[in-house]
């Protein structure tokens, strides 16, 4: 992604303005950041924002500045946040179908199933916003009437118990933990060692 | 133009609803699929796309849901055909538009449909008349396992089904109902309901889905979030929904009634009256006559017409349905003759 600001550099940092109750994101290169970043802090000329920018369709700092009120007593209150886009994030290329992490931003959908292991640290934020949580509990493609492995019913009932405790269900819960004691003994579960049991309980 | 003798009959989930007033038209439970090992549809290449029609299609083959369907490629249709298929909720705008080789898969009630190469490899789809939202469910879940039995999909036990948009991954389901909120629209309620309805993360769209005005009072109410809530979750949401709209719905009613009888009691009539007498009608006058009409149904001022014999017409008298009838392409204007004709002598049957 190009940077919002020169339209030349790539962007490597999302740059949060929230002014009042308005929030707007700019992607933008490490100088064209830095130079925004020292006027929102320091106050100085709003104009030396406009230098940069090129294109006047682009959301550019210069036409952000445009809208804000003209007399300094009527700024409201503008508090900055400057986030990186690592790297890895932004730059971050899906093996199976070449999509990088820009081109998924830039269409929203993915290019293959590879995509979803490719993007993994990005899609924990992203599903997490659109759903509210990145686990599936649903239907899975094993066939009608197989029962389910225990590495899926253990992990089923530690969601379960993850539920019961946030709804302080504690019967429900010391149930669970049980279940979840049983199944332990019973063999393994096809679950990593020392995978956090006693962290969970 | 292939789809002639489609256009005379009324797909099996326009049956009617005689549960809930005809206030719930029907239901639709909707799952996105798709191949592991195969670039999603929006990247896909033409040998993708070639491979995954053949292979749903002999998956297709073994199962007893779809004994009686039949393939139609998108790109042996006219455009007329298309849209007659989105008119009847087959397909979806987005597939009549698409390219290269896709198409649609389904049984000769409609009930049920399988989309190939839209935005996932496959949607299936099942429809049910009225509130049953879990026969929708149980129908298309069905047809899930005996495709699932057959290909291999792309699934991740931690996030589930994986899809090509990120808001449709874990279950895939889309739960949605085509419901009818006259007396909300009437009263000035529906905009709050719709705050709320957004607030339980439920999307409000047009009869056509994304994108589209609700014409006619006619709203299509569905699930935002489908991971991290199970199926039968999503289908339980849906019920309860319907039910509260419903009730919302009924209260807006009565209050209409008590504050305004013979109002509400003239608009049905009038309605009635300019379906059964008009020369011209365009698609929008049409679809808020039916309302009124529809209203009428639910109130019982008007006893001698079904519910669905006013979801057979809405389908009938759409663009794409009027063109297809008339053998040839009609431009606007000759379409509002040609609806108000159909409506005209439709009417005089079902009233006589």
């Amino acid at each position: 992604m190009k940077c919002e600001s020169c339209q030349e550099r790539e962007a490597t940092i999302a740059f949060t303005r929230i002014t009042g109750d308005n929030k707007q994101v700019l992607h933008l290169c490490a100088p064209c950041a830095e130079q925004v970043a020292r006027q929102e802090a320091g106050g100085g000329p709003r104009k030396a924002a406009a230098a940069p920018g090129k294109g006047a369709a682009a959301p550019s700092p210069a036409k952000a500045h445009a809208k804000a009120p003209p007399t300094p007593g009527s700024v409201k209150k503008v508090s900055v946040v400057v986030g990186h886009l690592s790297q890895t994030e932004s730059t971050a290329v899906c093996p199976d179908c070449g999509m990088t992490y820009d081109d998924f931003r830039k269409v929203g959908r993915f290019g293959c199933a590879g995509c979803y292991a490719a993007f993994a640290v990005q899609l924990q934020r992203l599903l997490k916003r659109i759903h509210g949580t990145t686990r599936h509990t649903g239907k899975s493609p094993r066939a009608a009437g197989v029962p389910p492995s225990a590495a899926e019913e253990m992990s089923h009932l530690r969601q379960e118990l993850d539920k019961a405790v946030a709804a302080e269900a504690y019967e429900r819960a010391a149930e669970l933990r049980d279940r979840i004691a049983q199944l332990q003994a019973a063999g393994p579960t096809g679950e990593e060692p020392g995978g956090g049991e006693s962290a969970r309980t | 133009m292939k789809l002639q003798s489609m256009i005379q009959t009324a797909p099996s989930w326009l049956g009617g609803a005689d549960d809930a007033d005809g206030i719930v038209v029907s239901c639709r439970a909707r799952l996105a699929r798709n191949l592991s090992g195969c670039r999603f549809a929006p990247r896909a290449k033409a040998p993708d796309q070639e491979l995954v029609v053949a292979e749903v299609l002999e998956a297709a083959k073994q199962s007893r849901h779809l004994a009686t369907a039949s393939f139609y490629s998108m790109d042996m249709l006219d455009a007329n055909d298309r849209r007659v298929l989105v008119e009847r909720h087959l397909i979806s705008p987005a597939l009549a538009e698409r390219e290269g080789r896709c198409g649609v898969l389904f049984n000769r009630d409609e009930s049920l449909s399988v989309m190939i190469n839209e935005e996932d490899h496959l949607r299936l789809q099942a429809m049910c008349p009225g509130t049953r939202a879990e026969s929708a469910w149980t129908k298309v879940s069905a047809l899930d396992d005996d495709l699932n039995g057959v290909l291999d999909c792309a699934f991740d036990e931690a996030l589930g089904y994986l899809t090509a948009c990120p808001t449709n991954t874990g279950t895939g389901l889309r739960m949605s109902v085509l419901i009818h909120l006259p007396g909300l629209v009437l009263t000035e309620d529906m905009e709050r309901v719709l705050q709320g309805l957004n607030q339980l993360s439920f999307a409000v769209r047009g009869v056509y889905g994304e994108g589209t005005n609700a014409a006619g009072n006619l709203f299509q109410v569905s699930n935002q979030v489908t991971l991290g809530r199970s199926e039968e979750q999503l289908v339980e949401d849906l019920t309860g929904i319907i039910r509260q709209l419903v009730e919302y719905e009924r209260e807006a009613q009565e209050n209409l009634l008590a504050e305004a009888r013979a109002q509400v009691e003239d608009k049905v009539w009038r309605a009635l009256g300019l379906l059964s007498q008009a020369r011209v009608l365009s698609s929008q006058e049409f679809m808020n006559l039916l309302s009124a009409v529809r209203l009428g149904v639910s109130l019982r001022f008007v006893e001698r017409i079904p519910t669905s014999f006013l979801n057979h017409l809405m389908i009938i008298t759409q663009p794409s349905h009027l063109q297809a009838r008339a053998g040839a392409h009609l431009e606007p204007h000759e379409r509002d003759i040609q609806r108000a004709d159909l409506v005209r002598r439709q009417l005089a049957e079902v009233v006589a």
